[in-house]
């Protein structure tokens, strides 16, 4: 008798074996993630639209249970190239209804908004236009994603909210219904950073979903921690910008009980771990293109967990006085933990939340004064010792933090006497004019800070004979490739002393091939504004 | 576009200069006008009478044209001193050759060579130099300006020549209105030891009125100069061609007395003569001609032997 029942069970666990999706997916997910820097005639083009949209789209096809060809990235596309790509993918949401799964269609959008329509290029999608579309679409959830400027329009007529939390029971997962998330509200621009290179509630939603905003600690971001998490962190973020701060909104009309879980962690198979014994604070995990990946809040003996995608970052905590940074090799299919231990104090300066592409405000450039004096190694029969005084300008973060492109003026001169061969003794008045580019590298410290580099100069030498007339003025001009080393000393405030020494390479090709050489030696002033 | 960018950057790193210091002895050994200009006392003489002294007006006058001619000379051999050498050797130095703007037939070229003094081993160096022309079209360098100089001490000291050939100038075909009347212009000149002497023979041409003129210039150290003046010409109304010589000398606080004799010819036979005398303010203080009255003081006269002797 047994055995039937036990044929049924074998069955039934074989089926529910070969047939099982992942830990609690059991929906077909379809996700356009759009994304348009330009707004059209009238608007100022935006800079992270386009990466905000690749940072979610990533990120679900990664954890949000997206297959890739169910996910859709459409990157400064007009409304018509909008919606043809919505309508191909509420196609094949109705295509996977129709044979039984249950389907959820996320639509998410970054860009300009104005009068309440996206825009897109030159054109232009209603949000009502959008918003019914998204509820027409032939799925059992539906998921709207606005982060534009005064998206809060798209919920404004449902009596969007602001606070967080639309209390959804955790269970089955049998919500049916549209559910619109928007970046601010109706009368507030929505703003992007330079210093996390995106926007802000996008950046928050983004670290949210890779874990920091699992409050449960089930492993799974849903719909309302993820919102809950990114209402929050980016309400604190605005708080002190110059637009104000800008407050999210959501909107639902969800029947059933049930959340949505937006991002399952164990879809990655790799992950940071934030042990509890690490310290309380705000980490910053930057990716090596310089992109800030994820914003991660940590209590004090509280553990955080963020499934980042397998690859080496720079970690940063940021504390009143400095900063801690480190790297941090996340590997693949496994736990990595950070340890404190392996960062280590940096005056900001050093932040590693820099990289290519467009920068925040950069540091102002510092100007210097310098008095040296220049002499020939060879060549001193030809030319004589000088003393010189130079005006100096160097631009930090030109080539990186850490490096300064320096722009150098000096003059110089003097009286001397010519002794040469059949001319006897021939005074002259000698003058200078040096100007120069460099690029050093400077090692930040306290109290000093050491820098070297290369320099490439120009440079225009006179001789004047002002006591034996017939005797024309020489000039001689060329370029003269170098090195720099020195250090700097800090005093207070912005002013510094600076040590340096350069030494030169000169080629001399008028009657006779030489290859001369020449050393300065300089002390100056720095101020940094 | 790659290749001339390296290359212009090869071109700036070698370096743009105009002279070395060689090429400062090379141009030290020409002949300055400023060593050889004649230099009179600043005030002229002052008439017993109203009218101006004529010897010092000659004097003057003959002080000028010298100058002029001197200059014009040194002309063009002043304008190597604007451009560094086309072409430079261990002891030579040549200038162009460049398009002569003047007649575009031709082209000029300066050329400066060095030599160890020849004669004497411990001498300074002989510097020879020419200024030279040729046709565009095919032909032979021909120097038109030839000059050598010595030197006896630093590059500024020693003993020069410089000729201008006109003849040879004209001989190439080249218009010259302005020299219709001379052959050649000679100078000779030495800068150390002093005093500074400096000669000036110019020799007329068939056209010219004159056969011969010189000048000549003294000019001592402590600033005690003297002029004299040579002309070989028909001065006197006659056949006769008459030889005219004048003597100008002057003591540093510029007392001087001049003598102008015209000879031969068409003159008496006893020759005329003239005398000025003029004190440190150019003030005439006598006057003596071979024809008239005496005037003035003969004992303010300076003393000829208080006086440069003359070139």
């Amino acid at each position: 008798m047994a055995r039937p029942l036990s044929r049924l069970l074998a069955l039934a666990l074989a089926l529910v074996w070969a047939g099982a999706p992942a830990r609690g997916e059991t929906v077909r997910r379809f996700a356009l993630f759009a994304g348009n820097d330009d707004g059209g005639a009238g608007t100022r083009p935006l800079y992270y639209a386009g990466e905000d949209a690749r940072k979610m789209h990533a990120l679900l096809v990664r954890l949000g249970g997206v297959r890739p060809e169910d996910a859709r990235l459409l990157l400064d596309g007009d409304a018509a190239a909008f919606l043809a790509a919505f309508d191909a993918l509420a196609r094949r949401a109705a295509e996977a209804r129709a044979r039984g799964e249950r389907t959820a269609l996320l639509v998410y959008y970054s860009g300009h908004a104005e009068g309440g329509a996206l825009c897109l290029g030159e054109s232009r999608l209603p949000l009502t236009a959008l918003e019914a579309r998204l509820k027409a679409a032939p799925a059992d959830v539906r998921i709207g994603v606005v982060d534009s400027c005064r998206s809060g329009l798209a919920t404004r007529l449902k009596g969007a909210r602001r606070a967080p939390a639309f209390a959804l029971e955790d269970g089955a997962v049998r919500a049916r219904g549209t559910v619109v998330l928007t970046s601010s509200s109706a009368n507030e621009d929505s703003q992007e950073s330079d210093h996390i290179r995106g926007s802000y509630f996008t950046h928050h939603l983004v670290s949210g979903l890779l874990g920091d905003a699992d409050r449960s600690g089930d492993g799974r971001v849903t719909l309302s921690e993820a919102y809950a998490y990114a209402y929050e962190r980016t309400v604190a973020s605005t708080a002190s910008t110059s637009a104000g701060p800008q407050h999210p909104t959501f909107d639902y009309d969800l029947a059933g009980n049930g959340d949505v879980v937006l991002t399952d962690l164990s879809r990655g198979r790799q992950r940071l771990e934030l042990p509890a014994s690490a310290p309380g604070g705000t980490y910053f995990l930057v990716d090596d293109q310089g992109r800030v990946v994820a914003e991660v809040r940590k209590g004090p003996g509280e553990a955080r967990t963020v499934a980042l995608a397998p690859g080496r970052y720079r970690v940063k905590r940021r504390l009143d006085d400095r900063l801690r940074i480190g790297e941090v090799n996340v590997r693949k299919g496994g736990a990595t933990v950070l340890d404190e231990g392996r960062l280590s104090d940096a005056p900001f300066a050093d932040d590693p939340v820099k990289g290519p592409g467009r920068e925040g405000p950069r540091p102002p450039p510092a100007f210097l004064l310098t008095g040296g004096v220049q002499g020939f190694v060879r060549g001193a029969d030809l030319f004589p010792a000088t003393p010189l005084v130079g005006v100096e300008t160097e631009l930090p973060g030109v080539f990186g933090q850490r490096w300064l492109l320096g722009i150098d003026l000096a003059f110089g001169g003097s009286s001397q006497t010519l002794a040469v061969d059949g001319l006897g003794p021939l005074p002259y008045r000698y003058a200078e004019l040096g100007v120069g580019v460099s690029v050093l590298h400077l090692w930040r410290g306290r109290l000093l800070s050491p820098f070297a580099g290369a320099r490439v100069g120009f440079v225009l030498m006179q001789r004047r004979f002002e006591a034996m007339r017939g005797l024309p003025d020489q000039f001689f001009s060329t370029l003269t490739p170098g090195l720099v080393v020195g250090t700097r000393l800090h005093l207070t405030g912005g002013l510094s002393l600076t040590v340096r020494g350069r030494l030169h390479y000169l080629a001399y090709r008028i009657d006779e091939d030489r290859s001369l050489a020449w050393t300065e030696a300089a002390l100056g002033v720095v101020y940094e504004p | 576009m790659r290749a001339p960018l390296v290359l212009c950057g090869l071109v700036l790193l070698a370096g743009c200069g105009n002279w070395s210091n060689e090429d400062l002895v090379f141009l030290a050994a020409l002949p300055d006008r400023t060593q050889l200009e004649s230099k009179l006392p600043p005030s002229g003489g002052q008439a017993l009478s109203p009218e101006p002294s004529q010897v010092w007006t000659f004097t003057r006058d003959a002080s000028r044209e010298f100058n002029g001619t001197l200059f014009d000379l040194l002309d063009l051999l002043e304008r190597v001193r604007t451009l560094p050498p086309t072409t430079r050797e261990p002891d030579r130095r040549v200038w162009g050759p460049w398009r002569d703007r003047a007649d575009r037939r031709f082209e000029i070229r300066v050329v400066i060579a060095r030599r160890e003094g020849a004669a004497d081993p411990a001498a300074g160096a002989v510097y020879a130099y020419a200024a030279e022309l040729r046709r565009v079209d095919g032909g032979t360098w021909t120097p038109v300006i030839e000059g050598d100089y010595s030197v006896t001490g630093t590059i500024r000291e020693g003993v020069g020549h410089v000729l201008f050939d006109v003849d040879a100038y004209r001989g190439l075909g080249r218009a010259a209105p302005e020299l219709v009347t001379l052959s050649r212009i000679e100078v000779s000149y030495q800068t150390a030891p002093p005093p500074i002497v400096v000669d000036l023979r110019v020799v007329g041409s068939p056209v010219a009125t004159f056969d011969e003129l010189r000048y000549a210039y003294l000019e001592a150290p402590d600033g005690a100069g003297a002029m004299r003046f040579h002309a070989t010409s028909d001065v006197v109304p006659g056949p006769g061609i008459e030889a005219l010589d004048a003597l100008s000398a002057w003591r540093p606080d510029g007392t001087g007395r001049a003598e102008v004799s015209v000879t031969g010819g068409d003159a008496p036979a006893a020759g005329a003569a003239w005398q000025e005398c003029w004190d440190p303010d150019g003030v005439l203080t006598f006057v003596a001609q071979s024809w008239g009255v005496p005037d003035g003081d003969a004992a303010a006269c300076p003393s000829w032997d208080g006086l440069p002797a003359g070139p």
